[in-house]
């Protein structure tokens, strides 16, 4: 009793520790200042593109450099899109993207899940066949692809850009269907009990509870195709067919770059990257826990 | 409740709006497609040439849209659609692929380092311009000799020559003015400006505070036509050459070599007068000669649209050092108008060429800048050395032409650039090995390819 009544040792004790509260505070307060510092980090380069954006072409160069232009000019931004017909490319890049994000969504969630789900004589045989074609470096087939679709006269088209979309993709099937393998067998069984065909399972059953992974095709095939910039520069000829990717490089001339015409042109350009990661990067982070590799 | 979001209907919806999305996918190039004007005659009447060139800038695509335009409605029978691609080697694979395809240009820009001459010739890439050249007897006097020479193997002329580039010293006015130096002159025939001159000045230029280096006298460009230069300016070579010309083994062991490259190496890491290659990849090329951290760099002529924007910056060029060598040498050669051997339309892309080598087409290429005319009437005109915008001694570009150094010509002379000269030339750039030692290890290394790229 006495020793409990004696407050000053406890006293003295808690003014040399923290309380669990502020302990707590104090990490907090550490871990956002860490993040805060990260966030400075990763931000300097958006800043920097912001900040060359809207200076002269002689500022651009000058040294020490300068953080915010000595004359902000927003008509950069004016100029960017009038020097390449900045609209006409992005409504271009818009198409083959969301297309081809159509084109793999049900090509590979198709072929994703047959080799999940379905019972077939060489399956994994097959299977294998296809993930032995991501060895295979795109350039060693691309005249070939460059002949067959100049015999078909799709040269200068979005065909060659659009229509392999429909025929899946190796790495993006092998991750649907690993998703497909995780889902309960009972539940296909249970729906061919009730007389659900293979094509009922698929997209009565599967489908709806596979909106994780679907989501994770869409974000990569949508950064994938939105800055392809090889089959774009091969397969289309006409200023008027280009995406922005290519768009953007002729900024860059043979010896000297625009520089702030380009970094205004790519900021625009970036906004919808920008835009759709702000919406779903719950699942983009679920995305590379999934996947276990950064997009 | 996921279930209930994706229906089977909803699926089948999806799937039918993908489809007739695909289909307006195929309506979208058709509205591209070439046609006739509105109305008028059917466009197979017309012969439409492909006319492919690099972006060099804004204004070079501007006039070849204009030439396309005013050749087209000058030619009712001729459409010339113009595709312009990024520069670089973005436009060497297109270009490559274009060829592989069996789809070439029917007009094109040449780039003879990536294509050695020799190898167009042996594979008939290019269409032969000399019937034409006859028949029309097309006055080429007026190009510099050398640089139509470029384009000719076997008695035959494959292309004809749009530019003329060479590699100039470029340096900043006033940091030279508050040494109290001589700028480097801008007579290529002088003979008092050497490499132990230019050293001095160099070092003059250089500043430390500490062991910071805040300022450096020259900028080592390490591309493989200015690093040339000082081996032809030593009395040195790339490659040993035989009667024909073509390359036949590599030059780089040989002692003037040798001890040019090594005044290179010894300019970064013995004097201390230029950022080594990983300083330069931190703090920026041909930026640190832009914000003034650096008094002289060697360069093209392409060089000069980049630092006419740049307020407040003063700058010159003038003729790089002369070593033990009798004259001066630049390594350069430019590049052609060329159309590919399948085109269909021969007669229609000669008459095409002709107006694109035209002394107007030059002027409207040096109005867009980053060039050095082929034409001497252009590279002497007032429009070239423009005297109200720098540099001042813009002269020295067009004097420069009479000292190129072709670049060797060796039917495999890409990939042993590729494989054995840049890969060894980075031992030399790093400190790893003296120059004799890379020098050695280049002619070792590259004999064979040597021997198999003769024709």
């Amino acid at each position: 009793m006495a020793t409990i009544e004696q407050p000053l040792p406890t006293v003295a004790k808690s003014d040399s520790r923290l309380t669990f509260r502020q302990r707590t505070a104090l990490r907090h307060t550490l871990i956002h200042l860490f993040l805060i510092a990260g966030v400075v980090v990763m931000f300097i380069p958006l800043a920097w593109t912001l900040s060359t954006s809207l200076k002269s072409p002689g500022e651009v160069y000058l040294f020490p450099p300068t953080w915010i232009p000595k004359e902000i000019l927003w008509s950069n931004y004016a100029k960017a899109v009038t020097a390449i017909p900045f609209f006409r490319y992005l409504w271009n890049t818009s198409y083959i993207t969301l297309v081809s994000i159509a084109g793999k969504v049900i090509s590979i969630t198709l072929v994703a899940f047959s080799f999940a789900r379905l019972n077939w004589r060489g399956r994994d045989a097959v299977f294998l066949l296809m993930l032995s074609t991501m060895m295979l470096p795109p350039h060693i087939t691309l005249i070939p692809q460059f002949i067959l679709f100049k015999y078909w006269g799709w040269i200068d088209t979005f065909w060659p850009l659009i229509v392999p979309t429909f025929f899946g993709g190796p790495w993006l099937t092998f991750l649907v269907r690993q998703y497909f393998m995780t889902l309960p067998r009972e539940l296909d069984d249970a729906a061919r009990i009730d007389g659900c065909s293979s094509f009922g399972v698929y997209s009565r059953i599967i489908m709806p509870m596979a909106k994780p992974a679907i989501l994770i095709v869409i974000i990569y095939v949508f950064n994938g195709t939105w800055n392809e910039f090889l089959l774009p520069l091969i397969f289309l000829h006409s200023p008027s067919n280009f995406t922005l990717a290519l768009g953007l490089r002729m900024f860059q001339g043979e010896s000297s770059t625009s520089w702030n015409l380009l970094m205004a042109a790519s900021l625009l350009t970036m906004l919808p990257v920008i835009i759709l990661f702000f919406f779903s990067q719950r699942h983009f982070i679920q995305g590379i826990v999934f996947t276990g590799v950064k997009a | 409740m996921q279930q209930e979001k994706l229906t089977r209907r909803a699926f089948l919806r999806s799937s039918a709006a993908a489809a007739a999305a695909l289909g307006l996918a195929a309506c979208a190039p058709a509205q591209v497609a070439p046609s006739g004007e509105g109305g008028e005659a059917p466009a197979a009447e017309a012969a439409t040439l492909i006319f492919v060139c690099d972006t060099i800038n804004e204004g070079h695509v501007k006039a070849r849209d204009k030439w396309a335009t005013e050749f087209s409605e000058a030619n009712p029978g001729i459409v010339v659609e113009h595709q312009p691609v990024p520069a670089g080697p973005d436009y060497t694979t297109k270009i490559q692929t274009l060829f592989a395809a069996g789809t070439p240009p029917d007009m094109y820009r040449y780039l003879q380092e990536n294509t050695p001459i020799i190898t167009v010739d042996a594979k008939q890439m290019h269409m032969q311009l000399d019937d034409y050249i006859a028949r029309d007897s097309y006055d080429l006097t007026d190009f510099r000799p050398d640089a139509v020479e470029l384009y000719r193997w076997n008695g035959k002329t494959y292309a004809l020559p749009r530019d003329y580039g060479n590699q100039n010293l470029y340096y900043n006015v006033d940091l030279l003015e508050a040494e109290g130096l001589e700028p480097p002159p801008p007579d290529w025939n002088d003979t008092d400006f050497t490499f132990e001159v230019f050293l001095d000045m160099v070092q003059r230029l250089t500043k430390k505070e500490g062991d910071r280096t805040t300022q450096w006298g020259f900028l080592v460009n390490r591309g493989q036509r200015p690093y040339a230069s000082w081996l032809y300016s030593n009395g040195g070579a790339l490659v040993h050459k035989n009667e024909q010309g073509v390359a036949t083994e590599s030059a780089m062991a040989d002692p003037a070599t040798v001890e040019a490259m090594q005044f290179l190496q010894d300019l970064m890491y013995t004097h201390e007068v230029s950022p080594r290659p990983d300083l330069e990849s931190e703090l920026g090329g041909v930026e640190l000669f832009a914000t003034g951290r650096v008094a002289i760099m060697l360069t093209n002529p392409s060089d000069v649209n980049r630092f006419r924007v740049i307020e407040a910056f003063t700058w010159d060029v003038g003729t790089i050092p002369l070593g033990k060598a009798e004259r001066r040498g630049t390594g350069g050669g430019g590049t052609g108008w060329a159309t590919g051997a399948a085109t269909n339309h021969p007669d229609e892309a000669w008459a095409f060429m002709q107006h694109i080598c035209s002394a107007q087409a030059q002027l409207d290429e040096v109005a867009a800048g980053a060039t050095t005319p082929s034409r001497v009437s252009v590279v002497t005109s007032d429009a070239f050395l423009n005297p109200d915008l720098p540099p001042a001694h813009a002269a020295a570009f067009a004097q420069a032409q009479e000292f190129v150094v072709r670049d060797p010509v060796n039917i495999n002379w890409p990939e042993i650039t590729q494989r054995i000269y840049n890969p060894a030339m980075d031992l030399l750039w790093s400190g790893a090995a003296d120059a004799a030692t890379v020098g050695q290890k280049i002619v070792e290394e590259s004999a064979e390819l040597f021997a198999a790229g003769m024709g």
